[in-house]
């Protein structure tokens, strides 16, 4: 029984001790369970079923970083001993422990029932991802403006995959992403196990088994040789892109002669240039399935908005832009949390009637506001670069206050533009940038835009 | 060539750049922690406090409080920040956070009467080996082990105030010779004081003359007095 249960856990995984007793012996005092459960492993290990790693050696097996020494000796194993601070969060990892390790769970081929269908352009970006992993690429780039509908480009590749009876990962660096994402895919594949699996879930279900798992990138940190296919999601969204310790993860979770796939909408510089090289195989999906342009942003001066502000007053243009959309939802950008509250009260006071609301990370009724936003009861939602993705509504207008700031990177921008038009009823939507001074970041996301609305013509 | 020598912040791991005056400019170490996480940690006024649970903002006692009572004074109040940060100390188990209490300890160690011994409240040898490490042993810099754990009582975060005396009651028992000595307890966190109090039966019953504690945080009063 415990057997199986320990096997089950660490199909594709690396789990310490610690992680398998919590998960498998809730209730139990933890001597008892550890005991019992190393004297399995060893026995499993033995049978060469199990494989065990020193955890730390020069570095954390984890997740690369350099060991921190542990004051005073160590409770388990009585001697000097180091422990790791990088990976602490996913349970930690001392010197005397081990990672323990076990074969990949086998999948069982499973349909995509998903009813649509895809459109030209998708089922091109589907094909490749397909071709991709029937010769045995290592890495393929899926570049496809926002509204392209990736998630059902991906269906196809994880019905080949889930064919050859091999578990599929579909990994990105935000929590709400994973949220939003796992019960479409499961929804499209009824006949699969799907697991999703992010920061605060309970032991046991850490340790679920899955014929197709999403979960954030962190979580990768928990598996080993464990995809034939791994697919990472907003690549370029942080942590991911910023985190060489996510990277490793997502190399060291991926079979050794697996694929990776990239998915985005705004590749890294570097991705583009590897792209264009010829290093990275590309493909680009430029138009959205409805088969309208991207949204163009437009230019709107804004002049010394922040002294404005102080007086609660909005630059002109703004209060026009509010105005002509009197009917219509606005999501409106501002560059800090600081900036939240005059914008909201300033609004509130410039156009009574409308009804306005604020949200950013650390609100504390984030998700109750994006949700009224959602139901049609705010019509302005003042916020900070948090919803520039992942978020769709239909018939929204976007609007930026302040571009030149240097958190809209060109990333940032061409996400929050293709916030707007992006279901088949209300294709053209409005973004504007409202600025005091153009950026080259700004410049660029506009002319990225009209090239792929260009090219893909 | 660096000629900044930059820290990392041990709690946010925010880079650390040495302030821009002389008295810095002679550091050879930079503060541990970066000025937003120091800010977090406010410590409690020693000079405010009751003279005898150390509460803050009550001196000269509180009025629970008795002169005859257990002494103990603590570094931080027990708030959502400091929460964070023991919880990662503890259950997490980064041990080298141990490292931003020690001297604000040691300090709080010269308030009290004079020790002859520092004895950290013991862990059960399960929890022990559970854990990693006694939280109560690496805040301070020469701690004795004179107290040992008997049976492994529930955790004490989960228990009512009456099973906490229940479980304490008959928990820890001496392991060296406290006869004549003034002793010291230290913990983790003051809640109501059972297990400090718990402590200073055992000892006082095998010799010692004095003792009193010092904890790094103490849950405050609901309504301010």
């Amino acid at each position: 029984m415990l057997k199986k249960d320990v096997l089950a856990a660490l199909c594709g995984r690396q789990l310490t001790i610690d992680e398998l007793v919590t998960a498998l012996a809730g209730g139990e005092p933890f001597r008892e369970s550890y005991d019992m459960i190393t004297q399995l492993l060893d026995t499993l290990e033995a049978e060469g079923i199990v494989t065990k790693e020193a955890a730390i050696q020069k570095t954390c097996r984890r997740c690369g970083e350099t060991p921190t020494m542990l004051p005073g000796t160590c409770g388990r194993c009585g001697k000097t001993c180091s422990y790791c601070r990088g990976c602490l969060m996913m349970g930690r990892i001392t010197a005397c422990t081990f990672l323990y390790r076990a074969s990949p769970p086998a999948a069982h081929p499973a349909a995509c029932t998903w009813g649509g269908s895809l459109s030209d352009l998708q089922q091109q970006g589907a094909d490749a991802l397909v071709t991709a992993y029937r010769k045995k690429r290592s890495r393929q780039l899926l570049w496809a403006v926002c509204g392209a509908g990736k998630t059902e480009m991906l269906f196809p590749l994880i019905e080949a995959v889930l064919a050859d009876q091999k578990p599929v990962m579909i990994a990105t660096p935000r929590r709400d992403v994973v949220q939003e994402l796992e019960p479409r895919i499961r929804a499209a594949f009824p006949e699969a196990t799907t697991a999703g699996f992010y920061g605060g879930k309970e032991p046991h279900e850490r340790i679920a088994s899955f014929n197709i798992a999403v979960a954030t990138t962190h979580q990768l940190l928990r598996f080993r040789d464990a995809f034939p296919v791994l697919i990472i999601d907003e690549v370029d969204a942080f942590p991911f892109s910023a985190d060489a310790a996510l990277i490793r993860a997502a190399s060291q979770a991926v079979d050794q002669n697996g694929l990776t796939v990239y998915v985005t909408a705004t590749p890294s510089r570097t991705l583009q240039q590897e792209a264009k090289r010829g290093k990275l195989p590309a493909v680009t999906v430029g138009r959205r399935y409805h088969g309208a342009d991207l949204p163009v942003p437009a230019f709107h001066w804004a002049g010394r908005w922040q002294k404005r502000l102080e007086k609660k007053r909005l630059p002109e243009t703004l209060v026009r832009f509010l105005r002509k959309h009197r009917d219509r939802q606005v999501l409106l950008f501002v560059p800090e949390t600081a900036d939240l509250e005059p914008v909201r009260e300033a609004v509130a006071k410039l156009l009574p009637g409308i009804r306005c609301t604020s949200v950013y990370s650390g609100e504390p009724l984030r998700a109750e506001r994006v949700k009224a936003f959602r139901n049609k009861q705010i019509d302005v939602l003042v916020t900070t670069t948090i919803l520039e993705r992942g978020i769709t509504i239909e018939n929204v207008q976007t609007a930026v206050l302040g571009i030149e700031a240097p958190i809209f990177t060109e990333t940032a921008l061409i996400q929050i533009a293709g916030r707007a038009g992006r279901s088949p009823r209300y294709p053209n939507g409005d973004v504007a940038f409202f600025h005091f001074g153009k950026t080259s970041a700004a410049v660029r996301a506009v002319a990225t835009i009209r090239r792929l609305n260009r090219e893909s013509r | 060539m660096k000629l900044i020598v930059t820290g990392t912040c041990l709690l946010c791991s925010e880079t650390i750049y040495p302030a821009g005056d002389w008295y810095s400019l002679l550091q050879t170490k930079l503060p541990s922690l970066c000025s937003a996480c120091t800010a977090k940690l406010a410590p409690i006024s020693q000079t405010s406090c009751c003279t005898i649970c150390g509460h803050p903002d009550s001196k000269p006692r509180c009025a629970a409080c008795q002169p005859e009572d257990f002494m103990q004074r603590s570094l931080y109040p027990y708030n959502d920040d400091v929460k964070d940060v023991l919880a990662r100390y503890k259950y997490r188990g980064d041990a080298a956070l141990a490292a931003l209490f020690q001297l604000p300890m040691q300090r709080l160690l010269r308030r009290l009467p004079k020790a002859d011994a520092v004895v950290p409240v013991p862990l059960h040898a399960d929890r022990l080996f559970e854990r990693g490490f006694n939280q109560a042993e690496l805040v301070v810099r020469r701690p004795k082990l004179l107290l040992a754990r008997r049976t492994l009582s529930a955790k004490q975060s989960k228990s009512t105030p009456v099973e906490r005396e229940a479980n304490l009651r008959e928990a820890f028992h001496v392991t060296g010779n406290v006869t004549g000595m003034r002793i010291t307890l230290v913990d983790d966190i003051y809640t109501t004081g059972a297990t400090m109090r718990a402590c200073k039966d055992v000892l006082m019953q095998a010799g010692a003359v004095s003792v009193c504690g010092i904890t790094v945080a103490r849950s405050l009063r609901k309504s301010p007095m």
